[in-house]
């Protein structure tokens, strides 16, 4: 009984110092996230139910600006959590509170994939916000005229969008996602490699001359064929690598893409010029497995085998390379050693393993927490 | 992938033939086929030499045995463990995969190899039953799906067998994580020695999350299937190795399908041949017809000879 009778207290006092109303609540989330005490309000929000939420954004506009000045204007109140002054840098201004919110937002939409669609269509609530303040005459910004951050702004917000719903299996609304990403941050390396590994994970998922009605897509989607989309790849990383030669993910992607269009020449040079730029072991790791399948699929069995044991001197036990291993010792009648490694990655405890290939799919989600930051960074003010 | 030369899915099984069947050389390659005959679904029973017409690459070959073939059985058990089967499905999955164990034969051999993003084999081959009920009650779901990887390492793993292997893969219908292609599983299955059933089902709607550990790299796990290449896969490896698809109504079905898969398994026909008039290397299309009784008759389509390591 003590401890209920505690617990109740303390949800009595909790409630005390909170914000009743659930759009201030929401402003104090957003600068508490904003001020850097991240993990507690992207928890915090993520259980706020559905009510919540849609009051909270209901009430933002009328929080902001409560009401009209004699002229007919609407200023920004003396007790507004937001400013357009320069000076005080203690408030955000209005559009910085919603650039942030919509960073919160994404934030949480990562934790789970029964949020995801409540967050980021909590987002876009705010982006057609900023859109219709401003339409109807609200500042929102201290250089209304800067449009380029904010534009960099929505294209790395949707980009980060998309790779937490391909994550999550929600093509449909991936797509959405990668194609405003595109037409808004078409000149940032990473909007272009998180586009490409969208196309290259759903040209998988495709399939060879088949059509997948299951996959939920509209319009061009629905039609497009497993080698359109990794067209569409090529392209994204062709683009991110003229922007940045040495970005190695958009070469080894774009060796993986030619190779399953069958260009292995192309493939082929790619990933050797991945390797050679390849940052860490992982990166290593993951471009000496694409260049040994792409040697097995060209028929050089002994050129596989080198790959793949490089890889392995990489990585011992991870799990993708023993049993690339073990089918091209297979291919090559090598039956004992193929049934042996593969005898020795299950000895090895489950506990113990990694692997960089399970990620893979996931696209830019092994640098999600960056992309994240990059993504604070970009707020505009 | 394209395919190519490895060993013989043919059953060099001259020890093996010779335990059983004496009369035949322990130099002489015999084919064995296991053949299920069922007429509206119902195993026939009583059926001999002369009711099979058996081709081999289009020439018609003398069936040296036919027997319901009483001998032991290894059966290996590829159950999907991920963050799909969290909770009360994975108590039915066990509860599915002991009811199966209890109607092996004392001589039969079981194995358990299981699946999240990672193969983990919790019971090796044997007839050791308590240790195999060990392993399916120690197992735990959590984690991403690597099927396709999984059924390649039950492959891999059955390969210096002799014995007669049928492969039970239970999933619900999604993989996220294999490396190995499920084309390339499928090719390879079709130079196994080994007949392949399944147990599946599917649940209304997806649910994804992360499953992302310090240092890890990051999974995406399933709760519900979402992306049916699963199932695909699972029509595609059974008609290739000759075995049979199950669907379960629901988790509670689990149970039954794996009886049925066992008893459909051990019902079945096991004809012998050597190969006559035909290239011995190379692959093999098998055309097997009944003749004098109505039926359907299934079983493989074709296996591979490598030529010999020089």
């Amino acid at each position: 009984m003590k401890t209920v009778f505690a617990a109740g207290m303390l949800a009595i006092v909790a409630m005390a110092s909170e914000p009743a109303d659930p759009a201030q609540a929401y402003i104090a989330l957003v600068n508490q996230y904003r001020l850097g005490d991240r993990k507690s309000a992207v928890e915090t929000l993520a259980t706020w139910p559905d009510a919540d939420l849609t009051r909270a954004l209901r009430g933002l506009q009328n929080e902001l600006w409560p009401r009209a000045d004699p002229a007919g204007r609407r200023p920004l109140g003396p007790e507004a959590p937001v400013s357009l002054e320069p000076d005080e840098r203690k408030k955000p201004t209005p559009l910085e509170l919603f650039a942030t919110a919509m960073v919160l937002h994404v934030d949480a939409a990562r934790s789970d994939s029964s949020i995801l669609d409540r967050h980021l269509n909590a987002a876009e609530q705010l982006f057609a916000l900023v859109a219709d303040l401003e339409r109807h005459g609200y500042r929102v910004a201290q250089l209304p005229a800067e449009a380029r951050e904010r534009t960099r702004f929505t294209g790395l917000w949707h980009a980060l969008a998309g790779t937490i719903a391909a994550a999550f299996s929600a093509f449909p609304r991936a797509a959405t996602h990668f194609d405003i990403a595109m037409r808004f941050g078409n000149d940032e390396p990473g909007v272009l490699i998180g586009a490409g590994s969208f196309h290259e994970r759903v040209a998988g998922l495709v399939g060879a001359g088949e059509q997948r009605p299951d996959l939920g897509f509209a319009g061009s989607y629905a039609q497009m064929s497993a080698d359109a989309h990794l067209l569409r790849a090529a392209d994204c990383f062709e683009r991110a690598l003229a922007l940045n030669p040495s970005a190695w993910e958009a070469r080894m992607r774009l060796g993986r893409v030619a190779w399953q269009l069958g260009q292995l020449e192309r493939a082929r040079h790619e990933i050797a010029r991945a390797l050679k730029i390849a940052p860490d072991a992982n990166a290593q790791y993951l471009t000496r497995m694409i260049a040994g399948a792409i040697a097995e699929q060209g028929g050089d069995m002994s050129e596989a085998l080198v790959h793949y044991r490089r890889a392995q001197s990489l990585c011992g036990d991870c799990q993708s390379v023993i049993l690339a291993l073990s089918h091209a010792l297979a291919q090559t009648r090598e039956r004992n050693a193929a049934v042996q490694v593969i005898e020795g990655l299950l000895e090895v405890p489950s506990v113990l393993r990694s692997d960089p290939w399970w990620g893979y799919h996931m696209g830019q989600w092994h640098i999600l927490d960056e992309l994240l930051e990059q993504l604070r960074n970009a707020v505009p003010r | 992938m394209r395919p190519t030369i490895v060993a013989a899915v043919l059953v060099l099984a001259g020890a093996h033939l010779a335990a059983q069947t004496p009369k035949f050389s322990m130099a002489v390659d015999a084919v064995r086929l296991d053949v299920r005959v069922t007429d509206r679904g119902r195993p026939v029973p009583g059926l001999t030499i002369e009711d099979f017409e058996l081709r081999d690459n289009g020439v018609i070959q003398r069936i040296r045995s036919v027997t319901r073939e009483e001998s032991a059985l290894d059966a290996v058990l590829v159950l999907d463990c991920s963050d799909s089967v969290v909770g009360e499905p994975l108590q039915h999955l066990r509860e599915a995969a002991r009811a199966f164990s209890a109607q092996l034969s004392p001589h039969d051999r079981a194995s358990l190899l299981t699946f999240s993003h990672q193969v983990t084999r919790p019971a090796r081959l044997s007839t050791d039953r308590p240790a195999l009920a060990a392993a399916l009650a120690a197992a735990t779901a959590s984690g991403a799906t690597a099927l396709f990887d999984a059924v390649y390492t039950a492959l891999i793993l059955r390969d210096h067998s002799v014995s007669r292997t049928m492969i039970l893969v239970f999933s619900d219908g999604v993989d996220t994580a294999s490396w190995v292609a499920p084309s390339t599983v499928i090719e390879f299955a079709r130079q196994i020695d080994a007949v392949v059933y399944a147990v599946m089902f599917e649940a209304e709607r997806p649910a994804f999350t992360i499953l992302s550990l310090p240092g890890r790299v990051p999974v995406a796990t399933i709760t519900t299937p979402a992306e049916p290449n699963v199932p695909r896969f699972l029509e595609a490896i059974t008609e290739v190795t000759g075995g049979q698809l199950l669907r379960a109504r629901g988790r509670t079905g689990l149970q039954d399908q794996f009886v049925a898969a066992l008893r459909d398994m051990k019902a079945r026909y096991v004809l012998s041949y050597m190969p006559d008039g035909v290239e011995r290397t190379g692959w093999h299309a098998i055309d097997l017809r009944l003749t004098r009784r109505k039926g359907v008759v299934t079983a493989r389509r074709d296996y591979f000879v490598a030529p010999q390591n020089p």
